[in-house]
């Protein structure tokens, strides 16, 4: 199985059914329509808050099914994948940074990332370490995670995601705690590392946006 | 020490882990020696052993006859079973084969020469099915040829000896005999009927508790009752000689309660001594069943106990699990830590249950043997051997602990699998 698009059809949260959502769905670019997601091209999903964004992103990634209508990744009905499909899937298709870093506190940062990249078995440690550095973090390699400040483990926890190979990274809100400077380095790794694999990348954001250009803004 | 396990194993409360592990230790240890204790013990009751000499029976057998009272005595009715007796009896489900004693209908005399001495005294022969008869004594086979030339076997109840031996001779200044010698002493029979007068000769091939009679080979029967008794005897018709008075009922419940109630409901009569060993054994297998059930009570309850722990351990770890799965790892992949764990468990158990239950064999072994049980069966041999005793109750523990793991196993799997999407 590959997946080369992401498709919605008429996909909306069941919380948006009543009345008072309706203007919400009726303004957005994204639900209750048809909208495809392609592989090798970039999509930032603007939004306000309360719009869903972060839901969107848990219904692609299999955390949840609570919407109606269809998502289809790669033709497959993504209600229909089994447990083990999902795992799959988000072991060499999806990587998904959520907008919680959700690391393991106990474990230093580079655990953590190893944690993921031993499953994978996709960087190796030199390549780890460059990208820590990269991100300015290579300092914290031996820290526990639940020390490190917000901004520090949102930066670890792109590092995670990129530590498999995937055709699409959905990224919910990669920058929400980060400078201006980091911003800027956060972006220039996601450019680098989608186009050494020519993914698709799906990037939300709420006031703070990503400094990348996209092929596709998408108001939601 | 892996990333994964240190993440899921850190809350493993050893206090579960070990009520667990000695709740099913008490469990399968209990079971293990419920069975190993009938095992032990039903060489004792089991009807080969009930024997002190030969062993012609594999199959447990019940004799039936029915009661004599007044009317049919002075009615001069014969107590036989007919027809339909004999087919409500063959339709039995306990009844595993019905056959029916065959009576010599002619005069037999019988003679034995002891020191200078001579006993004779009149008697009769009866046959059952040779199919009854599992461990024929040599020469059983009866061949028309050697009638007058061969030694005809015959089995005696034991009764007759221990008259004989504590009755009579000691009474009469007469010596007391032995198996051995009992079985060397050449017998004289005369047969005498219609017409004939013969011969034989004859040996005692061994001893019953169980058949009251005195039994030679079926063949010989058919063909001594063609020649001696053919109506000269007058109760020779063949409708008489259709209709047995005593049957033989080879069974594998004889203790069963239904056989019983069928048996009082029809107003026959039972040999008593032939079911004593039946009924002990059903009982044995009763109460066998009894502990082991008990045994299998507590180790559910054991399993329980883990259920209840690896819920607990799961639900403090859930948020961690969930995480893995949503960085790819399979739920088999995150179970296999905590499988591995209960794995371990259970080698324990396993091996402290067999243990246990070897233990517990040897003390009651040292009762068995100085409660003379021996004595009562000295045909009983249970094996004593430390490969004997290990190997059955080994692969009994180990088919039983590779159910339990099974059981944890999905048990496990489900659990991680439920922690898949979040709750909300």
């Amino acid at each position: 199985m590959t997946i080369d698009e992401i498709k919605l059809l008429s996909v909306e949260p069941e919380v948006f059914a009543g009345e008072e959502y309706r203007s919400l769905v009726k303004k957005s670019e994204v639900w209750g329509r048809e909208l495809t997601f392609r592989r090798g091209e970039t999509y930032l999903l603007e939004a306000a808050s309360g719009t869903g964004k972060s839901s969107l992103c848990a219904y692609i990634y299999g955390l949840r099914t609570d919407y109606s209508g269809e998502i289809l990744l790669g033709g497959s009905q993504a209600k229909s994948l089994s447990i083990n499909q999902w795992c799959d899937i988000r072991k060499s298709m999806i990587a998904y940074m959520p907008q919680e870093p959700e690391l393991f506190a106990d474990l230093t940062t580079m655990e953590n990332i190893m944690v993921k990249n031993r499953l994978t078995d996709f960087k190796s440690e030199r390549e780890i370490m460059e990208m820590l550095e990269f991100m300015g973090i290579d300092n914290k390699k031996t820290s526990p995670a639940g020390r490190l400040s917000i901004g520090q483990q949102q930066r670890v926890s792109l590092v995670r995601a990129l530590c498999q190979p995937f055709a699409f990274l959905l990224a919910d809100e990669p920058v929400s705690h980060l400078d201006e400077t980091n911003n800027r380095l956060t972006a220039q790794l996601i450019a680098r590392e989608i186009k050494s694999r020519n993914a698709g990348a799906i990037i939300t954001s709420v006031g703070n946006r990503l400094m990348m250009s996209a092929d596709h803004i998408i108001k939601m | 020490m892996s990333l994964l396990s240190r993440l899921l194993l850190r809350n493993v409360s050893a206090g579960q882990l070990v009520a667990y592990a000695i709740a099913n230790l008490i469990g399968l240890t209990i079971i293990l020696c419920a069975l190993r204790l009938y095992s032990d013990l039903s060489p004792y009751l089991s009807p080969e052993n009930s024997q002190s000499e030969l062993s012609y029976f594999n199959q447990d057998y019940i004799v039936l006859t029915k009661r004599l009272n007044a009317l049919s005595v002075l009615g001069g009715k014969a107590a036989k079973f007919s027809p339909d007796e004999m087919r409500e009896l063959k339709a039995q489900p306990w009844a595993q084969k019905v056959g029916d004693f065959k009576t010599a209908e002619y005069s037999v005399v019988g003679l034995v020469k002891m020191g200078g001495s001579e006993l004779s005294s009149a008697m009769f022969l009866e046959a059952v099915p040779d199919e009854f008869i599992d461990h024929k004594p040599t020469g059983w086979e009866f061949n028309e040829s050697r009638a007058f030339t061969g030694e005809l076997p015959v089995i005696i109840p034991r009764d007759y000896l221990s008259l004989y031996n504590f009755g009579f001779a000691p009474s009469r200044g007469m010596p007391q005999l032995s198996d051995d010698i009992v079985t060397s002493i050449p017998i004289t029979l005369i047969l005498n009927g219609n017409g004939h007068h013969d011969v034989i000769s004859a040996r005692i091939a061994g001893f019953s508790d169980k058949l009251n009679t005195i039994a030679v080979p079926e063949g010989f029967i058919s063909w001594s009752n063609r020649r001696y008794a053919s109506g000269a005897s007058g109760i020779g018709e063949s409708e008489a000689e259709s209709q047995p008075s005593r049957v033989i009922i080879a069974t594998d419940k004889a203790g069963d309660p239904a056989v019983k109630e069928f048996i009082e409901a029809h107003g026959y009569h039972e040999n008593g001594e032939a079911t004593k060993h039946g009924k002990a054994a059903f009982f044995l297998s009763l109460l066998t069943a009894i502990i082991a059930g008990v045994g299998l009570v507590i180790s559910g309850l054991a399993v329980m106990i883990l259920v209840l722990s690896v819920f607990l351990l799961v639900q403090k770890n859930a948020e961690k699990i969930h995480q893995l799965m949503s960085l790819g790892y399979r739920p088999r992949t995150i179970g296999g830590y905590y499988f591995r764990l209960v794995v371990k468990v259970n080698a324990l158990v396993f091996a402290g249950a067999v243990l246990l239950t070897l233990l517990a064999s040897s003390w009651w072994g040292g009762i068995t043997s100085s409660a003379s049980l021996s004595e009562i069966a000295p045909g009983a041999s249970p094996d004593k051997s430390i490969a004997g005793s290990l190997v059955p109750t080994a692969l009994t523990a180990f088919a039983l602990i590779a159910l339990v793991t099974v059981l944890d196993y999905a048990i496990i799997t489900r659990k991680i699998r439920g922690c898949f999407r979040i709750k909300k």
